[in-house]
């Protein structure tokens, strides 16, 4: 092994760690490729490094890689007890997540509950606690989302009614948001839920959670598109830009939030809301200040091509035939805003 | 920091101390009383970061251009400053640290006269 200076291999190592670990946590899931052979190769030299551990963890929970993500978190909770409030208690609530989103939401959403008490009992955690809070009701609202057809449905008659598992949902949002305010995903989730199981539908209230939310944090993409769609519809073109933007900066725009990282990944230009692509080429068109060789309305297209090709076969038909004197992309913006089109993000 | 109170790397340490919550009261009994209000008053992340700037480390770091002499580096102070950034979360910064930090180390290996063995 390291034969001529070991002390200098644990420095590297060292690095190595703090690297990878920062990698994952910046503008994920972006730079995890460039993170997962630091980690890889630091768990190979040193199998329980717990940083190591929960940095390869998450990249597998950022990858809906559930039950192996599970394993290592359950590993890190064997090596540092839940008592340990840095690493173990944060890996216990992640395995847990991770069953939850696993498919096991029912038998881990006990699991949950203690993990919440242990939580609540603690100082200076309410980003901690407003979490977990957020990800109980958000167990409750799978729950109450399944269908006739799921497999759940032998024991149905067992668990509260979809309702019930809504209010309850609705409660523990209510409750994430009094232990941290600024704890974004509860204020999208509360926005959900006003707009589509309040009785009757809150517009304006889901309307004011999805402002929070995205203020707060602009990686909050599911409230930022239920906003900018609401703006679009009304044409309000400026306030779809300044969203679609904003959510494109928030998920570290085209490089990633890379300025001057060495060895840098192509994945890192991979974007998580394709829609604010779409949204900024259309507001390109509607402002009639695009040409057909316009920067912004080309990499809209070209995004979009890039990343769902199947989905939006017909912009990649337009976007390969474009030539710069024809008038395709005038046309593409009369058929998206044709008379009694519904523009959907 | 009693064996080399005038370097520059004892004023990164007191900070870094600072920063993680130790109090180094006891052992600033003899000094005078504006230290101790530096010490409560200022902020320890940034009290690291004009330690490093004695370093060269902070020149280094924001500038990757820059040249410097071995006497004008400490991997001491990267590893330091890399840590002070992952803690605040601010992954940007760490990264760019950790970044320079490995770099060093390699210059260091080359300066051994050969590389080391895995």
């Amino acid at each position: 092994m390291y034969t001529l200076c070991p002390r200098t291999f644990r420095v590297q190592k060292s690095f190595d760690v703090i690297l990878a670990t920062s990698l994952v946590h910046f503008y994920p899931p972006k730079h995890h490729p460039r993170a997962l052979p630091l980690l890889n190769n630091v768990i190979k030299l040193e199998p329980n490094n717990v940083q190591a551990l929960i940095g390869r963890a998450y990249v597998l929970q950022y990858s809906k890689n559930w039950l192996e993500a599970c394993k290592l978190f359950h590993r890190v909770v064997e090596l540092k007890g839940v008592e340990d409030q840095k690493y173990g208690l944060e890996a216990r609530e992640e395995e847990l997540w991770c069953e939850i989103k696993g498919g096991n939401g029912i038998s881990a959403m006990g699991q949950l509950s203690d993990v919440i008490k242990h939580l609540d009992s603690l100082e200076d955690h309410q980003h901690q606690q407003a979490r977990a809070w957020w990800r109980l009701g958000q167990c409750h609202w799978d729950i109450g989302g399944m269908s006739e057809h799921d497999s759940m449905r032998p024991i149905s008659f067992l668990l509260p009614t979809d309702s019930d598992n809504r209010k309850k949902s609705f409660e523990c949002f209510i409750t994430s948001l009094k232990r941290s305010p600024t704890y974004a995903p509860a204020f999208t989730s509360t926005g959900v839920y006003y707009l589509e199981h309040a009785n009757p539908p809150d517009l304006v209230r889901a309307s004011k959670c999805f402002q929070k939310a995205f203020e707060l944090d602009p990686r909050e993409g599911d409230a930022a598109r239920r906003l900018a769609e609401g703006f679009a519809e009304d044409r309000d073109w400026d306030l779809v830009e300044v969203i679609a933007r904003r959510t494109i900066e928030g998920e570290g725009g085209i490089g990633g939030g890379d300025s001057g990282f060495a060895g840098t990944s192509d994945r890192r230009i991979l974007p998580k809301n394709a829609w604010a692509w779409k949204a900024i080429g259309v507001v390109e068109l509607v402002s009639l200040a695009v040409t057909q060789q316009s920067k912004p309305f080309t990499n809209a297209l070209f995004r979009l091509v890039e990343i769902t090709p199947k989905q939006y076969n017909p912009f990649k038909l337009l976007f390969v035939r474009m030539k710069p004197t024809s008038s395709l992309g005038y046309d593409l913006a009369k058929l998206t805003l044709a008379p009694g089109a519904t523009l959907r993000l | 920091m009693v064996v080399i109170p005038g370097h520059p790397i004892c004023g990164l340490v007191r900070a870094f101390l600072v920063y993680q919550g130790y109090s180094l009261k006891e052992d600033d009994e003899s000094d005078d009383s504006q230290e101790a209000i530096d010490e409560e008053e200022e902020d320890p992340l940034q009290q690291i970061i004009v330690s490093l700037s004695y370093n060269d480390v902070f020149h280094h770091t924001y500038s990757f251009q820059a040249s410097f002499s071995d006497n004008q580096t400490s991997i001491f102070a990267h590893r330091v400053c890399a840590h002070a950034y992952l803690e605040d979360e601010d992954h940007e910064n760490s990264i760019k640290v950790a970044q320079a930090g490995l770099e060093l180390l390699i210059r260091s290996e080359t300066s051994y006269g050969r590389p080391l063995v895995q």
